[in-house]
C-alpha cells in the first residue's frame, strides 16, 4: 500500500519477472543481445538514482525481488508474466521454478502466470492442461515474437492459437496477456499489428485480453480495437517510465487511453526488473495532465486508484482490504 | 588537400546527401537525421562502404532490411558508384541481411521461408500512417490559428487554405507518396483513398489521426533516445525532429498545437 496526502492506494504490479540472463544461461549471441536491449531500455528511461549495475541486472534472485517489490516498492500484489525465450536461453529467460516457489511461499503477495506456444500443437495443449493444474493458473503471458525453429512468431488468431484459447477458457484461465515483439511469420507484415488480438477478443468475448505496453509502438491501433472490444485491456508495462524521461509523452499516452478505453481497463505495471516499482508509483500518484494539454481531461484520484491496483485486483480476484476501494464516483 | 582526397570527401558528402532520401518508414524520417548512418567511406579505388546502426539489436528485421536495401539502391544510383557495400551493424539479423544485401538477393532471397511475398503492404501501411499524422499536424495548425473554425468545417478545407508552413509542405509530400492529389483545390481531410469524411464523422477521425501522430512522434523520441544510449556519441549525428517537440525546449511546443475542441466521451460506467 502507498499513502500520500491522506489517500491510500492498493497497488497491484501486473507485470513482473524473475529472469536469468547470465552468460552461463545464454544459448547464443541473441541471449546477450536480448538482455542488452532490456538494459538499454532501463538505462534510457530510469532516473539516475534508480540505475542498476549491469551484473545485477543479469540476475537478481528472489530475495531482491521481494525487497524491491514489497519492502521498498509499495506493492501489495504482483503477477509474474514470464517470457520463455527458449531459443536464446538454456533454462529459459523467466525462471519458472524459482518464481513458482516464491509464489507458493507468498500466495497472498504473488500470482504466477505461465506461457504457452501454439506451435507445440497437441503436445503443448496437453502440457497446458498439466501446467494449469500444477500452477493453478488464472492467466497466461504470450510473447508472439518467440522464436521456434525456422519460425519467429505466431498470431493469436492462428488455428492452433484458437484451440489453446478454447482450452484456457475451459480451464478457467481467462486472463490472456499479449506481448507483441518485432518478428512474426511471414515477415511481410507489421509484427506489432494487433489485428489478431481484435479477432481473438471477438471470438472469446468472456475472456480478458490484456495487451502489454498498451500496444506500443502501435498505440493508435490498440486504442482503435479497444474501443470495439470491451474485453481488451491496456497493460502499462514500458509506458510507465516515460513519466520520468518524457512526462508530456506519458500524459499523451494516458490521455489517449482514458479517452479511447476507460479507466476500468488500464493496469499499472513496472515491468520489473526493467524498472523498479517504487519511483513509478510515487510519480504516478503525483502525476497530472499538463494544464496546457486541454484536449485531455485531468486525471482523477479514482482513476489513479483503479489503474494502480483496483482494476487488476478485480480481474484476478485479489482481495482489496476494506477502505482501499474507490468511494467516490470516478467521473464527475 | 590533394585532389584525390578532395574528391573522396566530396563523394562521401554526396553519398550522405543521397541517404537523406532513405526514410525509416515507421518513424517517417530520413535515416540520416535519425543518426542511423554510422559511417560513409570512399576508398582510394572508389569503393563505397556505408555502415548502418539501429537503436536495438531487436528492431524489426523487416524495417531494418527495407532501410538497408533502400540505402543500397540510393547509393548505387550515384553516377560514380562502382562497388557499393551497405552493412547493418549489431543487429540480430545482421549476418542474414548483410549476406542478402551483398548478393542483391532481394527480400525473399534474404529471408527465405520467413518471407511470403514482398514488403509492399508493409510499406503502404506506414505511408498511410505518415499521411494521417501529417494531415493532423497541418489541420491542427489551422484550427489553432483560427478559433472560429470548427472541426466539422474542416470538411471544406482544401490544400490552398493551408498556411505556408513546413507542416503543409510535409503533408503534400506524404500525399504524393500515397498517390493522392496535390492540386490547390483538393480537399485536405481525406482517407487513404482521397475520399472526404462526412462532417459528422470528422471529430472522431481527427481524434484518431491524433492518436496516430502521438504514436509516431512518441516512437521517434524513444528510438532516438535508445540510439544515444546504445551508441554514446551518436547524438551528434541526429537532427532535431522537424515540426515536433513533445517535450518542452523545442521551437514549437506540440502541446500548443493541440487546442482542439473534442467531444466529451460518454461515461461508460
Amino acid at each position: 500500500m502507498y499513502s500520500k496526502d491522506g489517500e491510500n492506494y492498493f497497488i497491484v504490479d501486473a507485470h513482473v519477472a524473475l529472469w536469468d540472463a547470465r552468460p552461463e544461461n545464454q544459448l547464443n549471441i541473441h541471449g546477450k543481445q536480448f538482455i542488452d536491449c532490456f538494459y538499454d531500455y532501463h538505462r534510457n528511461l530510469s532516473p539516475e538514482s534508480e540505475l542498476w549495475p549491469y551484473e545485477e541486472y543479469l540476475y537478481y534472485g528472489g530475495e531482491r525481488l521481494m525487497k524491491d517489490l514489497f519492502v521498498d516498492g509499495h506493492v501489495d500484489h504482483a503477477i509474474f508474466q514470464p517470457a520463455r525465450l527458449g531459443a536464446f536461453y538454456r533454462n529459459g529467460f523467466g525462471q519458472t521454478e524459482e518464481s513458482f516457489a516464491l509464489t507458493r511461499q507468498h500466495p497472498d503477495k504473488l500470482t504466477y502466470n505461465h506461457s504457452w506456444d501454439p506451435r507445440y500443437e497437441q503436445k503443448g495443449l496437453e502440457q497446458l492442461r498439466r501446467d494449469a493444474e500444477r500452477f493453478q493458473l488464472k492467466g497466461v503471458k504470450l510473447y508472439t515474437a518467440e522464436w521456434k525453429g525456422d519460425s519467429r512468431g505466431y498470431k493469436l488468431d492462428d488455428p492452433w492459437s484458437y484451440r489453446y484459447l478454447e482450452a484456457c477458457q475451459e480451464l478457467g484461465i481467462n486472463n490472456i496477456h499479449i506481448h507483441k515483439g518485432p518478428t512474426i511469420r511471414p515477415l511481410d507484415r507489421d509484427a506489432f499489428d494487433v489485428a489478431d488480438v481484435d479477432r481473438a477478443a471477438t471470438q472469446f468475448p468472456e475472456m480478458n485480453f490484456v495487451v502489454e505496453h498498451c500496444g506500443l509502438p502501435r498505440l493508435e491501433d490498440f486504442c482503435w480495437i479497444a474501443t470495439q472490444e470491451p474485453n481488451v485491456h491496456a497493460g502499462l508495462a514500458v509506458a510507465m517510465p516515460f513519466i520520468h524521461s518524457r512526462p508530456r509523452y506519458f500524459a499523451q499516452i494516458i490521455g489517449e487511453l482514458l479517452y479511447w478505453l476507460d479507466e476500468d481497463r488500464i493496469q499499472f505495471s513496472s515491468d520489473y526488473a526493467l524498472w523498479t516499482p517504487r519511483w513509478l508509483i510515487e510519480r504516478f500518484v503525483d502525476f497530472q495532465i499538463p494544464a496546457d494539454m486541454t484536449e485531455y481531461a485531468p486525471i482523477t484520484l479514482a482513476q489513479k486508484k483503479k489503474i494502480l491496483g483496483l482494476n487488476a485486483a478485480a480481474m484476478y480476484d485479489i482481495e482489496v482490504p476494506a477502505g482501499l476501494g474507490v468511494t467516490e464516483p470516478a467521473v464527475a | 588537400m590533394p585532389a584525390a582526397a578532395r574528391e573522396r570527401t566530396a563523394r562521401e558528402h554526396a553519398a550522405r546527401t543521397a541517404l537523406d532520401a532513405v526514410f525509416d518508414p515507421e518513424l517517417d524520417e530520413p535515416i540520416t537525421d535519425l543518426g542511423f548512418v554510422r559511417s560513409v567511406t570512399v576508398a582510394a579505388d572508389g569503393a563505397l562502404t556505408v555502415h548502418l546502426r539501429l537503436p536495438t539489436s531487436f528492431c524489426s528485421p523487416n524495417f531494418a532490411y527495407l532501410m538497408a536495401s533502400d540505402a543500397k539502391d540510393a547509393l548505387t544510383a550515384l553516377p560514380w558508384a562502382r562497388q557499393v557495400v551497405v552493412a547493418l551493424d549489431d543487429h540480430h539479423d545482421s549476418d542474414l541481411i548483410n549476406r542478402g544485401l551483398a548478393a542483391d538477393a532481394g527480400y525473399r532471397g534474404t529471408f527465405g521461408p520467413e518471407a511470403e511475398k514482398d514488403l509492399e503492404e508493409l510499406r503502404s501501411t506506414f505511408r498511410r500512417k505518415a499521411h494521417t499524422a501529417a494531415m493532423e499536424r497541418a489541420l491542427t495548425l489551422l484550427l489553432r490559428a483560427d478559433p472560429d473554425l470548427t472541426e466539422e468545417a474542416l470538411h471544406d478545407v482544401v490544400l490552398e487554405d493551408l498556411p505556408h508552413a513546413p507542416a503543409s509542405a510535409a503533408l503534400i509530400r506524404r500525399r504524393a507518396a500515397l498517390g493522392l492529389g496535390v492540386a490547390p483545390s483538393d480537399p485536405v481531410l481525406v482517407d487513404e483513398q482521397g475520399r472526404r469524411y462526412e462532417p459528422g464523422e470528422i471529430p472522431l477521425r481527427l481524434r484518431f489521426a491524433r492518436a496516430v501522430r502521438v504514436s509516431i512522434d512518441g516512437n521517434a523520441h524513444f528510438c532516438r533516445g535508445l540510439l544515444r544510449t546504445r551508441y554514446p556519441r551518436s547524438g551528434a549525428d541526429q537532427s532535431p525532429r522537424a515540426g515536433d517537440s513533445t517535450e518542452t525546449g523545442g521551437p514549437v511546443d506540440a502541446g500548443e498545437l493541440l487546442h482542439l475542441t473534442v467531444p466529451q466521451k460518454e461515461s461508460v460506467s
